[in-house]
């Protein structure tokens, strides 16, 4: 049996359902910035209506998953967990991959290898310093191999 | 016949059977190596298989996907980390036989249990394949498109998500089909002025981006994890006992695999769950599973292998992907120019035979492997993530570049893996996306064509039988899963009624 007394909102999945809707929302209105094209060529269909209609989904599917957050079962509230902030170490992680591939092209690729992989190793608590400088070299090695010597790709 | 003599002459050639060996060992090592997979490892293949012969490039990812899906088993078994998610069941009764001093054992069964699962589900595709792909002549646009909305209707049936959220996911990969130039009418849409986007959004580097980057970030949050060895794995060959006792679950196993395989969308890691549920059903002694039961580690093992071949009939005969890793595998053909269906049968049976005989040889292959090199490939576990993945990211950074020289396309890689960790976080499986995201051409093209050829009627596409049945099938995977849990929630409150009722 369920007690309406006891439910709560599932607040996760309601801000997650209104992303959802927003972005659905955001997108329709760009499909109104897309050029129209005279009926003979677009050929009875128009290049706005596949989107428009996997957006219009997309909302209702928004729509679903926001009135199941509003009245989650008994079973989805057990299976309610608080989730924590996103764990800085994510974070850096991202900022440094996010980094590796701004410096490649403005310091090159290996000079930017040799700075991106023990950064990364550092912050994941590695301080094997030997280890590390064996393991980089060779991968760099081997990255130089691959791509420069067999694919023949010109590396940033 | 000749789809047999095609692929023994294939299996006949030194170059192939160094391909085989080769890929076989990368794909064990990759696939003993928990958070990397067959689709990671495909995914950042992709940019070197799309510069090999088309034989030996897909040939080379069907083997991988074989031998990464073995591979999984030995970690799941020597250190209760499933390898791969398509292990994950092994580790119920693996690990808990290598505690009590079984390992070797435990190896063995289940290395038999991949190799005849494997084996057989490959045989079960070389014979169904041309079967499916001969049915698929008669189809037309709007067969193809009701097979599509059925491929993305079994995004409801993949367990362990939301269905709405598989759902929501789905149709984020098919708005992302939509972007670049129109095919039909040249108008740009969602491209943002961007001129790299003009011919489309990367769809490899999405591919590497949402596997292999948001699985870096996720390995981030892991990195205090240590993992160790319980026992050395060297393997013994099953005796004659052991393999009594589970042949009928072997074959069981084989035919939940195949079958749960060749569904669209559905995988390894759905056949591993549902042979070990049906394993525990059929058994004599259910209160041994968990516990180390033979029969436990050896249904999940044959099914997931054979999978594999499963996975593959719908991918090759229809292009509809049955899996993440086909999914993969369908983008490498479509970019070296490779349409799958009926047609790829008449036109390029080398490809065809290349692709059977690489999987039949990788599982022979992985056999010999797993029984003189477990040791070796339970070590490869202990390769510290805070080495493995930087130079894993680098790898598919450099991948995504190599592609069309573009930084833009590392930016599309880099966003998308932020991105695949964001909506994995919260509950976005990548592989509804990467579904939408292929079949999303296929599905705009067919509709707009129907829509030609039935004088803009599109009620006449339900007229169609074929396209009719796939509807009808597609309403039944969505209502299906919703019925279902309605009917459980109704048996529970009765179940509830009556012990109060008793009280």
């Amino acid at each position: 049996m369920s007690h309406p007394a006891h439910r709560t909102i599932d607040r996760t999945r309601l801000i997650e359902a209104l992303v959802v809707m927003a972005f659905a929302v955001i997108l329709f209105a760009v499909t109104f910035s897309f050029k129209k094209v005279p009926p003979i060529l677009a050929q009875g269909i128009q290049p706005t209506v596949f989107p428009r209609a996997i957006l219009a989904i997309m909302f209702g599917l928004g729509v679903i998953q926001a009135v199941t957050a509003l009245r989650p079962s008994a079973e989805d509230l057990e299976m309610l967990k608080p989730k924590g902030p996103i764990p800085l170490i994510v974070v850096l992680t991202a900022a440094l991959l996010i980094g590796f591939v701004a410096l490649m092209p403005v310091i090159g690729t290996f000079p930017a290898l040799a700075l991106f992989l023990p950064a990364l190793s550092l912050l994941w608590g590695e301080r094997r310093w030997r280890l590390m400088a064996l393991s980089f070299a060779g991968f760099a090695g081997f990255v130089y191999l691959l791509f420069r010597l067999i694919m023949n790709v010109p590396l940033p | 016949m000749e789809p047999f003599l095609l692929v023994l002459q294939f299996l006949a050639d030194p170059y192939n059977l160094f391909i085989i060996a080769a890929g076989t060992l990368v794909g064990l090592i990759v696939g003993a190596l928990p958070g990397l997979g067959s689709v990671i490892l495909i995914a950042l293949m992709l940019p070197f298989v799309v510069r090999m012969d088309p034989t030996t490039g897909i040939a080379l990812c069907a083997i991988v996907y074989c031998a990464t899906t073995y591979g999984g088993s030995i970690t799941a078994i020597l250190i209760n980390t499933p390898g791969t998610p398509a292990a994950a069941m092994t580790t119920f009764d693996g690990f808990p036989m290598a505690q009590k001093g079984e390992a070797g054992r435990a190896l063995g069964i289940a290395t038999f249990s991949s190799a005849i699962g494997g084996i057989l589900g490959i045989l079960v595709m070389i014979v169904a394949t041309p079967l499916l792909a001969r049915v698929a002549y008669h189809f037309g646009p709007a067969e193809f498109f009701a097979l599509a909305v059925f491929g993305m209707s079994m995004l409801a049936s993949i367990s362990g998500n939301s269905m709405v959220k598989n759902f929501i996911g789905g149709a984020f990969g098919l708005l992302l089909a939509t972007v670049g130039t129109d095919l039909t009418t040249g108008i740009e849409r969602f491209t943002f002025g961007q001129a790299d986007l003009y011919e489309g959004i990367a769809v490899v580097q999405i591919m590497i981006g949402i596997f292999a980057g948001g699985e870096l970030l996720r390995q981030a949050t892991q990195t205090k994890v240590k993992r160790e060895l319980v026992a050395e794995g060297v393997t013994k060959l099953p005796s004659l006992q052991d393999f009594k006792a589970i042949w009928r679950t072997v074959l069981r196993a084989t035919g939940i695999g195949t079958f749960i395989g060749i569904l669209p969308a559905e995988g390894g890691k759905v056949a591993a769950m549902i042979a070990y549920n049906e394993e525990m059903r059929w058994s004599k002694h259910k209160d041994q599973f968990g516990k180390g039961a033979i029969e436990g580690l050896a249904a999940p093992e044959a099914a997931n292998n054979a999978a594999t071949g499963g996975t593959m009939v719908p991918t090759l005969a229809l292009g509809i992907p049955g899996g993440g890793s086909t999914a993969i595998i369908l983008t490498a053909m479509l970019i070296l120019g490779l349409r799958p269906g009926p047609a790829l049968f008449a036109e390029q049976p080398d490809l065809l035979a290349g692709i059977f005989g690489a999987m039949l040889g990788a599982n022979i292959c992985f056999l010999i492997y797993g029984m003189v090199g477990a040791k070796f490939f339970s070590r490869i576990t202990l390769i510290p993530t805070t080495i493995l993945w930087p130079c894993v990211i680098c790898l598919a950074a450099l991948g995504a570049f190599s592609l069309q020289q573009s930084m833009f396309d590392v930016g599309v890689m880099v966003f998308f893996a932020i991105l695949g960790f964001f909506l994995n976080r919260h509950g976005f499986a990548p592989a509804p996306i990467v579904m939408g995201l292929i079949l999303g051409e296929l599905i705009e093209t067919s509709l707009k064509q129907s829509y030609l050829i039935y004088d803009g009627n599109l009620w006449a596409i339900l007229q169609q039988p074929i396209a009719l049945v796939f509807l009808l099938l597609s309403v039944v995977g969505v209502c299906g899963p919703l019925i279902a849990k309605a009917l459980g929630a109704w048996r529970a409150n009765q179940a509830a009624l009556l012990t109060g009722n008793d009280e």
